[in-house]
């Protein structure tokens, strides 16, 4: 083992604080550089200061017990930090993945007029079954959605009892700037009452105004 | 109270510590670094013994010196004392007759 290798080994093994194996660390590297200048090997130092387990429990044996109880208390607190930490980290990552909602008139990249406007139009294109239309004003994801299978939406609706009937207009409505995960979205809740039931409309937007989520109940 | 004795002429390293030790109890005290050092780190926290480095330089490796503060002459004299009560009390007993 090198004389490097030797030091480094013994104070990993020191149950002492950090100061302290510092100190030791380069004591040991000037004793035995002095010792090799005065004419001892490597191996005779080696054999006369002992393995690194040996000269770091000889260390250990010797160090005051408030010396380890500092130690170990530090150690303690350290751990208790580094576990702080990391919880702190993670609540600060589940804190920015979960959504939260603003107020959409004070956004300042939606337009409510516009977000409305377009819902308008999609749902006008749901009621046609347009869903090749719909496509236009999806996001990538959706465009996907839409262009798989035009039954997957013919089903979507039929969960919803049967025919709707015509349309005749919204009872209410709710728009609200969701930002989530960094990203930001327009989400529209509109209740439209049709001829038979009510069915209630949840649209979002991504910041391009491009259709990212449809859900209908 | 060794250490502190070896110190109480001139300051050393603890290289020299070990290797006069050996040298002037003929052999028959080896003190090792781990028994050495926090012997030493102790007696400087007492505030008996003083530290220092010195300097490096072509021809020698900076080294730690220790050296005995006026606490720790009086403290030496106080241990020397109570060592020689402990060590005539010691030698009375074993000087006892066997009946």
């Amino acid at each position: 083992m090198q004389q490097g290798e030797y030091i480094k080994a013994v104070i990993r093994r020191l149950e002492c604080s950090a100061r302290k194996k510092t100190d030791i660390e380069k004591e040991l590297a000037s004793d035995i550089q002095t010792a090799v200048a005065e004419g001892e090997s490597w191996d005779e130092i080696q054999a006369r200061m002992g393995t690194p387990e040996q000269l770091a429990k000889e260390f250990n044996d010797n160090l005051t017990p408030e010396e380890i109880r500092n130690n170990k208390k530090k150690k303690g607190l350290v751990t208790a930090g580094i576990i702080v930490g990391i919880l702190a980290v993670l609540g600060a990552g589940i804190i920015w993945m979960l959504p939260k909602s603003y107020e959409l008139e004070k956004s300042g990249i939606f337009k409510e007029a516009t977000v409305l406007e377009q819902t308008d139009t999609i749902i006008g294109l749901l009621d046609q079954e347009d869903y090749t239309g719909l496509e236009e004003y999806a996001d990538d994801k959706m465009k996907g959605f839409f262009q798989r299978d035009a039954n997957v939406m013919a089903g979507a609706k039929a969960t919803l009892g049967g025919e709707l009937g015509a349309n005749q207009g919204y009872t209410s409505w709710y728009a609200v700037e969701i930002r989530q995960s960094g990203k930001r979205y327009a989400m529209v809740q509109v209740v439209v009452q049709y001829e038979n039931r009510s069915v209630t409309y949840t649209i979002t937007y991504d910041e391009e105004m491009k259709l990212s989520g449809l859900y209908m109940k | 109270m060794l250490i502190m004795k070896l110190l109480q002429k001139e300051e050393k390293y603890g290289y020299q510590l070990i290797q006069e030790l050996k040298q002037r109890s003929e052999g028959s005290i080896t003190l090792k670094e781990g028994t050495l050092y926090p012997a030493l780190y102790r007696l400087e926290e007492e505030g008996w013994i003083r530290s220092r480095w010195s300097a490096a330089n072509d021809k020698e490796v900076s080294k730690k010196y220790y050296c005995l503060t006026p606490e720790g002459e009086q403290a030496l004299d106080e241990i020397f004392e109570i060592w020689k009560g402990f060590s005539c009390t010691v030698e009375k007993i074993m000087q006892e007759a066997v009946r």
